[in-house]
């Protein structure tokens, strides 16, 4: 095998996009060469390397986009469920079919599905009270009613540059030396709440990001469990991994950004969820002297009087 | 041992336990998760390491399986040598001697600049937002193979860049 072909395998496995007769071309030239292994080794370390310190598009442009990328899904497990956006566009659709059928179809256009809103009843959702978030070790703890989170985490009335949200206290986010993001927590029983047709929900959270050179990042994330939070917090770390579905999103606030900029995330939420795991993470880029903080957090469900719209 | 010895002995196997979680799940996002709950479950085992060499074998292993029991429960159907040589290749991996990584960090940032900045974006779309190469294409209206190509033409120049800049600087 040529040098490029070798390079071409490798590359092609590493994008999972191998042919299996090829993938069994290229396992065979590793097997059969330590010289070959060394070589994609170098590959695999040049990805590592760029995952870790390639600092990418924001030094070459200042042009930043908020809200930012939305990652995938990669746990969501309930692929029959229609997501919010779709069912808004629905809703838009029907509307605008109304409007444009009344003159003929007088009274006997469909019924616009009524979409009512309800508050998740977050605790201390703005941080107003100076005890929380609780300091925690890896890993937080699972416990209702109280934010959780790192212990470098400070609660702070804020200075000159930086004003809370709302309220008279925000929280500055400041990255564990174990990990390059740090983390808040809360998790909250949501099953009464439920309809027995499913719902959606909404997360947003206000983002502030004083003094960064570069764009900061944040993420949202949020699981949804058909356990109690008792029965969650009884379980093994295992049960944990087992969401009934997941949602992530990314946020990049621009650098020099001078106000709040409010970051949403939407999810699905099937008929059995009895608790959600709410986190958020400030994502501590190396180079970054930015002071990162985050306040007003919101959650609602989205709920409508038609099921069939979300099957 | 403590949380500082644990470090020491684990931040400079970061890089290579990083490449080997993005080898295997393909996915920024997915492989930093992997690594933090490898961390994890180190700290949580923090006492039962017998020194460093036990703590580092085990965060290897506990690694690699987490990668994998990550494939496993995304239904991911990604293309996998056998475990035969996945070992092999991974053993070589995690006994590489490492040096100067902060010299090739910087060597690979000046390399990076130095790029076109069609090759930056991709670069960027592919690890910084997390996409995989198809989706890449799909974004850029490119066909994927094309996408294909492009990245190992970019990890080519990059090697060759990083080497000249590390030979350089020694010189």
């Amino acid at each position: 095998m040529t040098d490029e072909e070798f390079q071409t395998l490798a590359n092609l496995y590493l994008e999972n996009a191998i042919e299996p007769a090829d993938l069994e071309r290229f396992s065979q030239e590793l097997s059969a060469s330590a010289d070959r292994v060394r070589e994609f080794n170098d590959l695999r370390l040049l990805m590592g390397l760029i995952h870790e310190h390639g600092p990418l598009r924001e030094e070459a442009e200042n042009v930043v986009e908020f809200p930012g990328h939305q990652s995938k899904a990669p746990f969501r497990s309930a692929p029959g469920w229609l997501s919010w956006r779709p069912l808004t566009s629905a809703v838009a659709g029907i509307i605008a079919g109304i409007l444009t059928t009344t003159i003929v179809l007088a009274y006997t256009g469909p019924k616009i599905p009524k979409v009512s809103r309800v508050e998740i009843p977050l605790v201390d959702p703005g941080f107003e009270k100076l005890d929380t978030p609780l300091a925690q070790p890896d890993p937080i703890a699972i416990a209702t009613g109280m934010w959780l989170g790192d212990p470098a985490l400070l609660a702070t009335t804020g200075g000159a540059s930086v004003k809370p949200k709302e309220g008279d206290v925000m929280v500055r986010m400041r990255s564990p030396e174990i990990r390059r993001f740090s983390n808040i927590q809360q998790v909250v029983e949501v099953g009464r709440l439920i309809p027995p047709h499913g719902c959606a929900m909404e997360l947003s959270v206000a983002f502030f990001s004083d003094g960064s050179v570069r764009k900061s990042r944040f993420r949202l994330r949020v699981r949804a469990y058909a356990e109690s939070g008792r029965e969650l917090a009884a379980s093994t770390e295992h049960a944990l991994e087992f969401p009934l579905v997941e949602m992530r999103r990314q946020f990049n606030v621009p650098r020099e950004s001078t106000q709040w900029t409010t970051g949403k995330l939407e999810l699905d939420l099937p008929p059995d969820t009895q608790t959600l795991v709410i986190n958020i993470h400030a994502i501590d880029r190396r180079n970054t002297s930015a002071a990162q903080y985050i306040d007003d957090v919101k959650a609602a469900l989205l709920i409508t009087e038609h099921p069939n719209l979300w099957r | 041992m403590d949380r500082k010895d644990i470090l020491s002995v684990l931040m400079p196997e970061r890089t290579r336990q990083i490449a080997l979680a993005w080898s295997i799940l393909r996915e920024s996002h997915l492989a930093e998760d992997a690594y933090q709950d490898m961390l994890i479950k180190v700290f949580a085992n923090e006492a039962e390491f017998e020194g460093p060499k036990h703590l580092r074998d085990w965060s290897w292993k506990v690694l690699r399986n987490r990668c994998y029991e990550l494939i496993r429960q995304r239904n991911n159907r990604a293309a996998l040598l056998d475990k035969a040589v996945s070992d092999l290749i991974d053993s070589e991996l995690e006994n590489r001697d490492i040096v100067e990584l902060d010299q090739q960090a910087d060597a690979l940032r000046a390399c990076l600049a130095r790029l076109t900045e069609n090759a930056r974006n991709i670069i960027q779309l592919r690890f910084h937002d997390g996409l995989s190469g198809k989706e890449v294409a799909s974004r850029l209206g490119r066909k994927p193979d094309a996408i294909y190509k492009n990245l190992q033409r970019i990890y080519s120049t990059l090697g060759e860049c990083i080497r000249r800049e590390l030979k350089g600087a020694r010189s």
